[in-house]
């Protein structure tokens, strides 16, 4: 496991699991609790969210947690995880503010 | 009641429509050996398929965690032959759409180019290998080897349907990672 934090952004769909698993949760609960937060615009297609889960497992941004009642693997975030969610939420709003900016003075 | 049926289907986008249009009328798929393929009647729509390419066998390790994975997402591999799966989703619990984001969509796509390439170049290591033997056997034993020019033409033909296979996921790689110059 290599714990790296790069300075790339994060999919839309890294940074929604990765803001679902301050819970633990499954693979299906993930992509429940994505489409409700973002109110039924983000779907995440299952190998899409496979592929993702993997490579977070991989960088150690999250971990298994265990199974659940039902017997699903689920999983949670990790304090590196954490600290990535953070950069990203610096990072949207340095752009937001950005955007804000630019477009608000000519409106 | 259970039907069964054989077709020689090779283009895996056409088989995949073909399926959910069985699937629309009432036929769900359920088995699949040898060109074989078996419904079983159900409510019309039922169902919706994919075929999916998976990066190892189906008895992988690998393979068996992420077919777990989706059958918790409700998505059930019904059958299998070599790496491809056939995979089944309620259609009643929303769309089927393994892949939703242009990275995941470009991996897919490039597991399929690898896979037709492979085998091209194989085909072409096999048809240059009876070349030669066609070559040694006119110049240098002075007979001509009319089974392997045989041999030649027909892997040269078989190469170039597969590199057809190939470049077809190829193409949509391209234009996918243009697409991906400005968004996600």
């Amino acid at each position: 496991m290599t714990l790296t934090l790069e300075k790339s952004p994060l999919t839309e769909a890294a940074y929604y699991i990765l803001l679902s698993l301050y819970e633990p949760m499954h693979g299906y609960g993930i992509m429940q609790n994505v489409k409700v937060m973002s109110s039924g615009r983000v779907n995440l297609g299952p190998g899409t969210l496979y592929g993702a889960i993997s490579s977070l497992l991989e960088k150690g941004w999250i971990i298994s947690a265990g199974e659940s009642d039902s017997r699903k693997k689920e999983y949670q975030i990790t304090e590196f995880g954490k600290k990535a969610v953070d950069c990203e939420i610096h990072r949207l709003e340095e752009l937001l503010a950005n955007g804000k900016k630019i477009t608000g003075a000519k409106q | 009641m259970k039907h069964s049926t054989w077709r020689w289907i090779s283009d895996y986008e056409k088989e995949e429509k073909w399926l959910n249009e069985m699937a629309a009328k009432g036929m769900s798929l359920y088995g699949f050996f040898m060109g074989k393929y078996t419904f079983e009647e159900t409510e019309p729509g039922k169902y919706i398929y994919q075929i999916e390419l998976l990066e190892n066998f189906p008895t992988s390790p690998e393979s068996v965690a992420y077919l777990r994975f989706l059958e918790d997402t409700g998505v059930i591999c019904v059958a299998s032959v070599f790496r491809w799966v056939y995979l089944r989703k309620e259609a009643a619990s929303g769309p089927f759409e393994l892949y939703t984001d242009i990275d995941s969509k470009i991996k897919r796509l490039s597991t399929m180019k690898n896979l037709w390439f492979t085998f091209v170049w194989l085909e072409f290591i096999i048809a240059a290998a009876n070349l030669a033997m066609v070559i040694y056997g006119w110049l240098v034993v002075g007979q001509m080897a009319w089974f392997n020019l045989g041999c030649v033409v027909f892997l040269v033909i078989l190469g170039l349907i597969l590199l057809n296979f190939g470049l077809k996921p190829a193409r949509k790689i391209k234009s996918l990672k243009r697409e991906q110059l400005i968004c996600e």
